[in-house]
């Protein structure tokens, strides 16, 4: 097979512009999804491409394309899109050459294992999740991404990528109540076959989850102190602050640049939120983003002080920051854009009891069953644990936690001492762009004053 | 080719270009091109898919055949040659269209909301594209066929932040043809949105009569179709097994998936295993009359198949609405309106989806909406939720509207009023 970087075609008609990227990519996928013993989707994908962007007399052209052979012509349309952008004013940050080759294949290695393998596998997890009494329905999915990138850009930066991204869930569903009630755990790698492997060490986990749903009653709506477990944590960092933290939204609109200006008191002493590179393979693990920038650690939220911003260099040269390496594609067809890589909640010094003892009327929020951002957010919990009087008391199920970002921030009021970092098989959505691998978590967190939807 | 062998292939060739202004100005022009072709073949009553980016990939069948050794069995057959009926999908005139006539077009929507505004705390971000489709359908049984699509889009994202109170609101069209897009119209809405949202007000938890909106509605109905998925009725977990000839709503309500509708974008000859468009009612004076199917979960629930098969270059087949109609009533909106003395006028929700949805549960946060008092629109909510379950509230409606408004481009849909809805508010 042709080597991906001797598609690169001769450059000179690039020469008089102020920036421009190229990413070729080739993918193999295989994707192996079980509904109880019967397999729902086994498939080999594959998924060639690449794209040219050029920034020239301050506009951005783009090109993306399936075939790989007319390169040049490729490079020329993209030049001649970005000349129709009249009176552009983009601008971007640069940085110094980079030659970097990231090889990461895990301990196995996909491709050296035979799909009769990987289906065995997945078929065993499900058969485990129904041998419990309570769950009537296994729904468990595998995937692997084998996937070879070739970026290089005006500083003359090559960044050359052999890796594989593995991720899997398993999902119990129980129908003794008559509703369907579902638990699942999820992982998302740059590892090899072993991630799903380790991901089967959690089905316990599911099922004790299960357990405490048919012991629920449903939560009631009202407003309520609750602790947030390090799931929703992380699902808070990710989708309300983090998503509002990206400089896309901030970097032409003066009244955001105000709102989110740095060295701004956004939230309680006891809330510090990072995002960035946490030095293992989880999802957001990317180590260079699509733009060649080096992904770095990017503390956002300093004991309630906000210190930075998330950029690609144009947001990063247009607000006079520095860059972050957040710029990121979901594959060759899409630009890159602002987006997250691993945010996290740092933790503190308590434990989770002191925490729970300082509830006289509350709720333990467990789980996530997805959740949309913003100012406003909403995420779906999986279930919760009344707290009376300071004490752990009885399950409830069906609920949504609701609220206002700033608020939220503000209401924060303590922490726990131990963080824990999830990967989801979907990741995360922006624009037409998702299911972007991104990794989050934080410790324990607890909130005053949230508004929970029950029934 | 052994003998018990079938197959069939969906192949789509797309050309995208989207012209994307950021904070009223011409930031980017794109231009996005892809091939992508996926076999699903049948061996042994087995089944097998694989797809490919590469013109004549030479392995994608022998792919396909070994993902089919460890396939679910699925006993069906593969239609044949039929006469496609379908309105015009691909208008010269749009196929025309250049990045500058988009560009213009841009300009424009970005002038009409600067001028309306005078205020320099929105942002207007504008988005247009023309999006190209080339499909070309084969099966093992002798269909051979092509058709092509041509569709505009324009998409706004319009932000006005101010300190504690930021409003952001997407909205988009999509049409056949350029002129379709109702442009002047969406404008319009985002500009009265922002004029009704400067006073925010709140509302007491409790139990209130709620109006959908045309806008919401097809969010508020997403826990509906995902119940009347096939594969999730086959999978016998949808709150909607066997519940077909069931009274499911409230008797004014009728839904129908309308698959040939001439101004709808979701509109195709066939569906992605050849089976001809067709029209579909899903729900009839409250009624269950059809899920929506592929061949495998019709065949599979001892249903007759509805072409509801979605499908794209690189997906295997699965079922999917194409263009949504909710009937209307008698009723006019503002009637609706008037007839409540504390309720909520919901324009879009945000968490859809997250919920139990098998379940028909929902649980919304209000993410642009507002209090009705004494039949007349107040402030906006912020900081409010909605819950319960859609096939209980369903049954209980206060009112549909005679106005129907064609919202993102393929759905048909009133105002309801829903008389009891669950809400927390702060």
């Amino acid at each position: 097979m042709i080597k991906l970087k001797e598609y690169i075609p001769d450059l000179k008609v690039l020469s008089d512009v102020e920036y421009y990227d190229i990413r070729l990519e080739r993918r193999f996928i295989t994707t192996v999804i079980y509904h109880n013993d019967e397999p729902r989707e086994i498939s080999e994908v594959v998924q060639n491409g690449g794209c040219v962007r050029v920034l020239f007399n301050g506009g951005w052209g783009f090109s993306s394309f399936t075939n790989l052979d007319n390169l040049t012509d490729k490079v020329s349309e993209a030049k001649s899109l970005a000349s129709n952008v009249f009176n552009g004013r983009s601008k971007i940050l640069s940085d110094d050459k980079k030659d970097v080759k990231i090889t990461r294949l895990g301990d196995k290695n996909p491709a050296d294992i035979s799909l009769a393998d990987k289906i065995s596998l997945v078929k065993e997890a499900g058969n485990r999740l129904r041998a419990n009494d309570n769950i009537d329905i296994s729904n468990v999915g595998y995937s692997d991404v084998l996937r070879q990138v070739v970026l290089i850009n005006k500083f003359g930066t090559l960044i050359e990528r052999d890796e594989v991204l593995t991720r899997g869930f398993v999902k119990g569903i129980s129908m003794k109540t008559g509703e369907p009630l579902s638990s699942s755990r999820q992982a998302n790698c740059w590892r090899g076959f072993e991630v799903f492997e380790e991901l089967m060490d959690k089905i316990p986990e599911v099922e004790e989850e299960i357990d405490y749903l048919l012991k629920a009653e449903n939560a009631k709506g009202g407003c309520y102190d609750v602790i947030i477990d390090p799931l929703l944590s992380g699902v808070f960092a990710h989708e309300s602050f983090g998503h509002t933290s990206e400089a896309d939204f901030i970097y032409k609109d003066d009244r955001m640049k105000e709102i989110l200006k740095l060295g701004r008191k956004l939230g309680s002493d006891a809330i510090s939120i990072v995002d960035g590179p946490i030095n293992s393979d989880i999802a957001g693990d990317i180590q260079y983003d699509d733009e060649g920038v080096k992904a770095e650690e990017t503390v956002l939220l300093d004991k309630g002080v906000l210190v930075n911003h998330l950029h690609s260099r144009e947001t990063a040269k247009m607000m006079g920051e520095k860059l972050t390496g957040n710029a990121r594609a979901l594959n060759f067809y899409y630009p890159p854009i602002v987006r997250m890589t691993n945010t996290y909640i740092k933790p503190s010094k308590a434990k989770l009891d002191e925490l729970i003892k300082e509830v006289s009327d509350g709720l333990l929020i467990k789980g996530s069953q997805g959740g949309m951002g913003g100012e406003m957010f909403t995420f779906s919990a999986v279930l919760g644990i009344k707290i009376e009087d300071g004490k752990l008391t009885s399950p409830v199920k069906n609920l949504t936690l609701t609220g206002n970002l700033f608020t939220t921030l503000r209401n924060i009021k303590a922490v726990s001492d131990e963080v824990k970092m999830f990967s989801s098989w979907l990741g995360c959505g922006k624009n037409e762009q998702g299911p972007l691998p991104v990794g989050l978590g934080g410790p324990y967190v607890m909130i005053k004053d949230a508004l929970i939807g029950g029934r | 080719m052994a003998k018990e062998m079938k197959y069939d292939i969906f192949t789509q060739i797309t050309e995208v270009t989207p012209v994307v202004f950021e904070n009223g100005e011409l930031k980017q022009i794109e231009r996005r091109e892809t091939y992508s072709s996926g076999c699903r073949v049948i061996l042994n009553d087995r089944v097998g898919f694989s797809s490919t980016t590469i013109k004549d990939d030479k392995e994608l069948i022998e792919r396909s055949k070994r993902s089919a050794e460890y396939g679910r069995e699925i006993i069906i057959e593969l239609p044949e040659p039929v006469e496609y009926e379908s309105p015009e999908l691909s208008f010269k005139a749009t196929e025309d269209i250049k990045t500058e006539d988009m560009v213009d077009i841009g300009v424009a929507s970005v002038n009409k909301f600067q001028n309306a505004f005078k205020n320099p705390d929105v942002n207007i971000n504008v988005e247009l594209r023309k999006n190209l489709s080339n499909i070309q359908f084969m099966n093992s049984e002798g269909i051979d066929t092509t058709y092509r699509k041509c569709t505009t889009t324009i998409t706004f994202f319009i932000t006005r932040s101010k300190e504690g109170d930021l409003l952001w609101l997407y909205d988009g069209d999509e049409a056949f043809q350029i002129e379709d897009l109702k442009i002047d119209q969406m404008v319009d809405k985002i500009i009265d949105h922002y004029e009704k949202s400067q006073n925010t007000t709140s509302i007491k938890t409790g139990t209130y009569p709620v109006i959908m909106t045309p806008y919401a509605l097809p969010q508020f109905l997403v826990p509906f179709t995902v119940c009347i998925n096939g594969e999730n009725i086959e999978k016998g977990i949808s709150i909607l097994k066997d519940k077909k000839g069931e009274k499911i709503f409230d008797s004014s309500i009728t839904i129908i998936d309308d698959q040939l509708d001439k101004r709808g974008t979701a509109t195709r000859p066939f569906d992605g295993e050849g089976l001809p468009s067709r029209r579909n009612t899903i729900v009839e004076n409250g009624i269950l009359k059809s899920y929506i199917h592929t061949l495998s979960s019709a065949h599979n629930t001892n249903d007759q198949p509805t072409s509801n098969a979605s499908r794209s270059g690189s997906t295997m087949p699965s079922p999917s609405l194409t263009n949504l109609r909710v009937g209307h009533g008698e009723k006019s909106k503002d009637e609706l309106i008037e007839s409540i003395d504390k309720g909520i006028l919901v324009y879009f929700l945000s968490g859809v989806g997250q919920s139990n949805t098998l379940a028909g549960e929902f649980q919304n946060g209000l993410y642009l909406g507002y209090l009705i008092e004494d039949g007349k629109i107040k402030g906006r909510l912020k900081n409010v939720m909605l819950s319960g379950n859609l096939f209980d509230v369903m049954k209980n409606i206060g009112g549909i509207s005679k106005e129907i408004e064609l919202v993102y481009g393929d759905m048909y849909m009133p105002y309801i009023m829903l008389n009891n809805v669950s809400v927390a508010g702060g």
